[in-house]
């Protein structure tokens, strides 16, 4: 052998043996040009509820890239508030970055924005015409003139339970405070909030629900604040006259942006594929086109019906502490108070562990435990009325609860001396009491600024009192919301033709925690 | 017999014969084609933590065959840059490629490396809109500088910016009329370097047009130049999401975007229709370049750093994704062909601060965030 020839080979022997001593070839990075991946736990995903419609479309691309995902939905601060308590997801799809950045407790390990929707106004284009909106662009402060007027009465979730409700208050405040950039609550005009929030005819705690109740009844309000997307989807399913234009405040608005937050650092690779499947061309094309959503990869072209005018953008508070108290004092002192009827049946078969979780459920609304997380928007707030109407074969007396800011602990201890002192015995009388909370409703309704809604909560049916059919007859025009809680053995049937025939939605406790369900409902209220 | 007992000797006699062929080559030099064959013949696989926006670059299949002509392949994970200079950990990656001579400095140390390699840079720019930038004009705050690109007097603009003025206040402002601060757009001070980059031209104005580097300078500037991050709000963590909102959302989300001159050479090469649009780059004068840094961990990280620095194609690729590289092409003399006409050569740049003050300016920053 050769000089030359023993050199190579012992450079060779070193070399191979230092390379044994690297690490395993890599696989993570550069998904799209790997095979696809053996297939894993499914990649949980809990993301904005308004993405229902395009979950379809996300679960075959990723299904092609290899991943299988599933989708939860939640409201922005509920996923926070699920997440930092622990429930375990591998990643979250919330409207907008901003506020999980801040809330929660362990950071997303990364991000990525899918797509964009702005938050806008759509008013029937008749009503837009008609206030000067279609030929020039209205300011925040002109829209809370027109709401304080009563020229324009509009639909918006509820800022605490949902995101576009939560754009649009900061955008609101933003512009009362003639700033859009650091801004403290000290700074925000409340006269203009207020006046704004005059003109919020329907609460609601979800962006979807909210469109689907205008689809229902158009004729209810003049406008609808959501995102442009869920808007032109709206647009799509009503009558010529109920259309919407969208109308952007010329002052600003606040977009959602959809960023996949990913939680679990060992699924980064499926993470991967799925932004990657996302944000190629043909789904961005195609789906989030056809969704009305703005695409995230600048190859794609937009939906013809989504304008294309600069619209000038707004941004949430760098600043938890600022957006706690922006949202606390629209619970407290901005938004039109509240009268909340609770409708609660303590029938026989309520007794024992369904009585002790509506009495767990009660506590918890009046302020148990407030200290964190989204207890202090949910608890029962200052100005807000709490009446509590317990049934069994017949209706008990009504007990008014009044929250005042002085008087916030000793009205709590009230609800939750109410909550123990309840016992479960006898029939289930469900209109008759339905009856007596409409009568109260209407009374409370009187005062315009009141925003009323009736809960109901049973375990069965009907079977003592009014009938279904006499109840109809009575209260079939009666304008205030029921949402009615299916528990134990209730009957869904009925119950939905409750929420039906006044225009609210039914909640399911029977496999849920009522206590959070309570809590969802405190964003219709 | 035990298999082990076999093993062990074999292993050590290995390692012996190895430790010998080493100590005989440090005495008996191979030749560099020796040295070359060699390393090619050994493939490598390397894996960075790099910034955000050199991710299209290390995913084109050009670059990757490229590199795999020289036996390399590479992943990546994007982060911001500043996080890039705390997170070294040689077990998980090859190297780090940070944006910033300062973040790489101190990886630099970390990964005690002898050589780093800077294969590009690109100078900090103002991605902006045409309406918005007829405004500064107006307002005698920018020119027009030939047909293609405009300049900003920085430190008009920046006194403009400390008076708080807002959009719908100046002059000829119809085509904007929102609350909305005059006030740029930038990353996340706190982790990335197209920030970090912002910070040290707006720190170098304040302090009269000197680079920090006393605490009497930085007593001086910071009271001009933190409002300039706190008062934006809720900011992205690193460069590539803000770029993102500014071709998805427009002037109205972005009407002045902190950028690299690269981001937008880069769409501009991919987008040829968007050439002669409403999007338009604002050099501000002076101005100063965001070198890309790669700092190796191990063998194979410096393979790549050799190869991005010294390979003609892989250059040449850089200039597709808008970095400007030595070598005897630079960058804008091919962007000119395609119609981007950026200036060849920028005269009036400043150097940034030492990793230690500008560090100190960043923490100080962070301190104030709510």
């Amino acid at each position: 052998m050769n000089f030359a020839a023993l050199r190579r080979l012992a450079a060779l022997a070193l070399l191979a043996l230092v390379a044994g001593c690297g690490r395993e070839p890599d696989t993570g990075g550069n998904a799209a040009s790997q095979p696809p991946a053996a297939p894993a736990a499914s990649f949980r995903v809990l993301a904005g509820s308004e993405l229902r419609d395009i979950e379809p479309a996300i679960v075959a691309a990723a299904r092609k890239a290899g991943v299988a995902v599933t989708f939860d939905y939640a409201g922005t601060l509920d996923i926070v508030e699920r997440i930092n308590a622990g429930e375990r997801f591998d990643a979250i799809l919330p409207p907008n970055g901003a506020y999980p950045m801040l809330a929660l407790h362990e950071k997303p390990v990364a991000r990525e924005k899918l797509f964009y929707s702005r938050v806008a106004l759509g008013v029937k284009t008749a009503k837009a015409d008609a206030l000067g909106w279609t030929a020039k662009a209205p300011s925040w402060s002109d829209i809370a003139r027109a709401a304080k007027d009563g020229r324009f009465r509009y639909a918006m979730t509820n800022p605490t339970s949902s995101n576009t409700g939560m754009s649009a208050l900061f955008a609101v405040a933003s512009a009362a405070a003639h700033k859009t950039e650091d801004l403290t609550v000290a700074e925000v005009d409340a006269s203009v909030l207020k006046d704004f929030l005059t003109g919020q005819a329907i609460a609601a705690g979800s962006s979807g629900w909210l469109a689907d109740a205008f689809a229902k009844d158009p004729a209810a309000v003049d406008g609808i604040v959501n995102y442009e997307a869920v808007l032109l989807r709206l647009n799509e399913k009503l009558a010529a006259a109920d259309r919407l234009s969208l109308v952007y405040p010329v002052d600003g608005v606040i977009s959602a942006d959809y960023p996949l937050m990913l939680l679990d650092a060992g699924r980064r690779d499926a993470w991967q594929r799925i932004v990657d499947a996302v944000k190629a061309l043909d789904f961005q094309r195609d789906a989030v086109r056809a969704a009305f959503l703005r695409p995230a990869n600048p190859d794609a072209p937009l939906a013809p019906a989504l304008p294309t005018a600069a619209v000038a953008e707004l941004s949430f508070p760098n600043s938890l502490d600022v957006i706690e108290q922006v949202l606390a004092a629209f619970q407290g002192e901005w938004r039109r108070p509240a009268t909340s009827i609770f409708v609660l049946d303590v029938s026989g078969s309520m007794q024992g562990e369904r009585l002790a979780a509506m009495r767990e459920a009660l506590k918890i609304l009046s302020g148990v435990d407030a200290s964190a997380g989204t207890a202090r928007y949910t608890r029962f707030q200052n100005r807000e009325r709490v009446v509590l109407i317990s049934f069994a074969s017949t209706v008990s007396t009504p007990q008014r609860i009044a929250f005042e800011r002085d008087t916030l602990d000793q009205s709590a201890a009230q609800v939750r001396a109410y909550a123990d002192a309840l016992v479960a015995d006898g029939g289930t009388g469900i209109y008759a009491a339905l009856a007596k909370a409409q009568d109260i409703a209407k009374i409370e309704a009187a005062d315009p600024q009141r925003y009323v809604s009736i809960v109901l909560l049973t375990d069965g049916e009907n079977n003592a009192g009014m009938s279904a059919d006499q109840f109809r007859r009575r209260y079939g025009s009666a304008r205030v919301r029921i949402f009615p809680i299916l528990f134990g053995e209730a009957d869904a049937d009925e119950l939905r033709d409750i929420a039906e025939l006044s225009g609210g939605r039914t909640f399911d406790a029977r496999k849920a925690k009522l206590a959070g369900v309570f809590k969802e409902i405190r964003g219709y209220q | 017999m035990d298999a082990r007992k076999l093993l062990a000797p074999l292993l050590g006699a290995v390692l012996l014969a190895a430790v010998g062929a080493g100590v005989w080559f440090s005495n008996r030099r191979l030749t560099h084609d020796q040295v070359q064959q060699i390393e090619q013949a050994r493939h490598v696989s390397a894996r960075g933590l790099i910034g955000s926006e050199k991710e299209s670059y290390f995913s084109d299949p050009k670059v990757q065959q490229a590199l795999a002509g020289l036996g390399i392949t590479v992943a990546t994970e994007k982060a911001g840059s500043r996080t890039i200079a705390t997170r070294y950990d040689a077990k998980q990656y090859d190297f780090g490629f940070p944006s910033g001579a300062p973040a790489a400095a101190s990886l630099k140390q970390q990964a005690k490396a002898a050589a780093v390699y800077t294969p590009f840079y690109t100078p900090i720019v103002f991605a902006s809109w045409r309406p918005i930038a007829d405004i500064l004009v107006a307002n005698g705050i920018a020119q027009r500088d030939g047909d293609f690109y405009y300049v900003v007097d920085m430190p008009k603009l920046m006194a403009l910016v400390e008076s708080g003025a807002r959009w719908k206040d100046l002059k000829d402002s119809a085509a904007f009329q929102t609350n909305k601060a005059v006030l740029l757009n930038s990353t996340d001070v706190r982790t990335s370097n197209s920030a970090a980059m912002y910070l040290a031209l707006a720190s170098y104005i304040a302090n009269d047009q000197q680079v920090v580097q006393s605490q009497a300078d930085l007593a001086r500037v910071l009271p001009v130049v933190s409002p300039l991050f706190l008062r934006q709000g809720f900011q992205e963590s690193s460069s590539a999401g803000p770029f993102e909102d500014y071709l998805a959302l427009g002037m109205g989300k972005a009407p002045l975007l902190v950028a690299y001159e690269s981001q937008l050479i880069e769409f501009w090469l991919k987008h040829p229709d968007r050439v002669n649009s409403d999007m338009v780059v604002l050099y501000p004068r002076p101005t100063v370049f965001s070198k890309h840094v790669l700092v190796p961990y191990t063998p194979a990280g410096e393979r790549v750093g050799q190869a991005l620095e010294t390979n003609a194609e892989l250059q040449s690729l850089a200039h597709d994704y808008g970095y400007r590289t030595g070598g005897a092409v630079k960058g804008p003399e091919v962007w000119a062909k395609a119609g981007v006409k950026v200036p060849e050569v920028l005269v009036d740049v400043i150097d940034p601060p030492s990793y230690e003050w500008l560090e100190r300016m960043i923490r100080d920053i962070e301190s104030h965030y709510p």
